[in-house]
């Protein structure tokens, strides 16, 4: 029960959500705990790996941040565990597949092509809930009610990808999806004709272009 | 927020400086990298990835007489090829847009603006494409925006490296040079290739037809919109009505045109990288419209742009 509350305080406190006194009780256990000062440490890595590129502080941790990703594979047991659990079959080489998964997953973004869905059936009001529980998976717990000031904290409890399709969802009519694809495009180059920042629109409408 | 806690431990280790001092000093990085281009001359390969997408590109760029003229080519599948001249595509290999945009309506990057909307900070320095870089964080302020982290040569400013996240941390897309090197680039080396073609202007804007205009009732704050643009996208089509709106980092499109018998749609999501697409069906006294929300915002934000095209009828004259 303690630790149970130890490691939500300790949640708290890597989403910049934790009060003073959470604060110190983490400390303080840290301290004396070494399990959790473990733990404390994988978060750390794992939201360095996952969100802070190589880029890592160098003073004022306690916990070493110098690893990267080959030892956030080897020393993250829960990030392995739950990209595992969404892979049912275990075999050697699958279990290597899965590693290969969970670095993918650092760097690939997490829907594969565009995924559309209709929403035809969904009632209006309910839209915004709805969709954000039936649409993009990735997306799911997002929605309109993201908690400002948690933007690039919050380790993600869901490095696995579930690229699944939606089984409910309606195929959208030929000419809505022909588009779609026309829409991105357009926007894309419109967007590429203003390079800012830089290159990066460009390489946006190429990745579309490319399709 | 990630980058304030480790940004944290710096402003321990140099308490003198103030926090403000810090992010204006992130401003004048980003002031720096939209300087940058119009400044060097270089050629470089960079790679470019998003879900379901992974390619590999060189580019040439060449500052002459205030000019600058580059040539962009992918350099893996099909040879993609663009050549942009003062800001003006001038042959693409495969480009579909008929439309030429006017590139000098482009508002500069002004960090003053973008502070409102984003903490910009300072999270240090590193190394890509074997150049020193510094890195610079944009943290939105509100849920209607992505991070980006944008790493910059620490010499010239000019962007290395770019990673947009979003608010789950995600990494949605990243943007990457590989190797880079400064110096001066002959006029073969930005001519186009055989399989580049002339741009040509096909359709031209046009007159707002039938009076209608419609507008989004809520926009995320510090989104602001450009021209209304009314053009077909080929010869034999009912004319599009688009606008683009900027908060000066994200942009986002909004494409408003008639459906009709051969033109269904529905309600719809789509996702592509850092890009989210949200349809709505609109319907008004002459017949039902289709507008969609295209752009690198949270689909969250997509969705409440286009569900504040509720009440259609009343702006139809």
């Amino acid at each position: 029960m303690r630790s149970e509350i130890l490691q939500e305080s300790l949640s708290a406190l890597m989403d910049n959500e934790a009060d003073d006194l959470e604060v110190r009780r983490v400390l303080q256990a840290t301290a004396q705990d070494s399990a959790l000062r473990g733990t404390w440490g994988r978060y750390q890595m794992a939201r360095s790996v996952l969100h802070k590129e190589h880029w890592q502080p160098s003073v004022g941790s306690s916990v070493d941040l110098t690893a990267g990703i080959a030892a956030a594979l080897r020393d993250e047991p829960e990030l392995q565990m739950q990209a595992e659990s969404a892979a049912p079959v275990r075999s050697g080489l699958w279990r290597n597949m899965t590693r290969v998964a969970v670095a993918a997953s650092v760097t690939m973004a997490v829907l594969v092509g565009v995924r559309m869905v209709n929403q035809g059936d969904v009632p209006q009001q309910q839209t915004l809930a709805a969709t954000e529980s039936v649409v993009a998976p990735s997306f799911a717990a997002t929605g309109s009610a993201a908690h400002s000031g948690a933007v690039l904290a919050g380790y993600s409890q869901q490095p696995g990808v579930s690229a699944e399709p939606i089984s409910s969802a309606q195929a959208p009519s030929a000419w809505h999806e022909q588009r779609i694809g026309r829409y991105l495009r357009e926007h894309a180059e419109n967007s590429a004709q203003f390079s800012s920042p830089q290159l990066v629109p460009y390489a946006r409408a190429a990745s579309i272009e490319g399709r | 927020m990630i980058a304030k806690r480790t940004l944290g431990c710096c402003y321990i280790a140099a308490l003198l400086v103030s926090p403000a001092a810090l992010a204006n000093d992130a401003g004048s990085w980003l002031q720096r990298m939209s300087e940058a281009g119009s400044q060097v001359s270089y050629k470089g390969a960079f790679v470019y990835e998003r879900s379901g997408s992974f390619s590999t590109h060189q580019v040439w760029h060449q500052t002459a007489n205030n000019v600058v003229t580059e040539r962009l080519l992918q350099a893996d599948g099909e040879p993609h090829e663009w050549v942009r001249r003062d800001g003006h595509v001038q042959c693409a290999s495969s480009y579909s847009a008929g439309p030429i945009w006017d590139a000098s309506s482009q508002p500069a990057q002004d960090p003053e603006l973008l502070e409102q909307w984003y903490s910009l900070e300072l999270l240090g320095t590193t190394r890509v494409a074997g150049r020193a870089a510094t890195v610079v964080a944009i943290i939105p302020r509100d849920e209607y925006r992505y991070a980006y982290e944008l790493y910059l040569d620490s010499d010239t400013g000019l962007l290395l490296k770019s990673l947009v996240i979003n608010e789950r941390a995600t990494l949605l897309e990243r943007f990457q040079f590989t190797d880079l090197s400064y110096k001066d680039i002959p006029d073969s080396s930005v001519a186009p290739g055989s399989g580049c073609l002339q741009v040509d202007v096909t359709l031209k804007s046009q007159e707002n037809s039938n009076g209608e205009s419609w507008e989004p009732g809520w926009l995320p704050p510090g989104f602001t919109g450009g021209e209304q643009d009314v053009r077909a996208f080929s010869v034999d089509e009912e004319p599009v009505s688009s606008r683009v709106y900027t908060d000066g980092m994200a942009r986002f499109t909004v494409f408003v045109e008639p459906l009709g018998e051969e033109r269904l749609a529905d309600d719809l999501r789509a996702q592509l990288g850092p890009t989210v697409a949200v349809s709505r069906k609109l319907k008004a006294k002459d017949g039902a419209f289709l507008a969609t929300v295209v752009g690198e915002i949270p689909p969250a934000a997509a969705e409440r742009i286009a569900a504040s095209f509720a009440q259609p009828a009343e702006s139809v004259q």
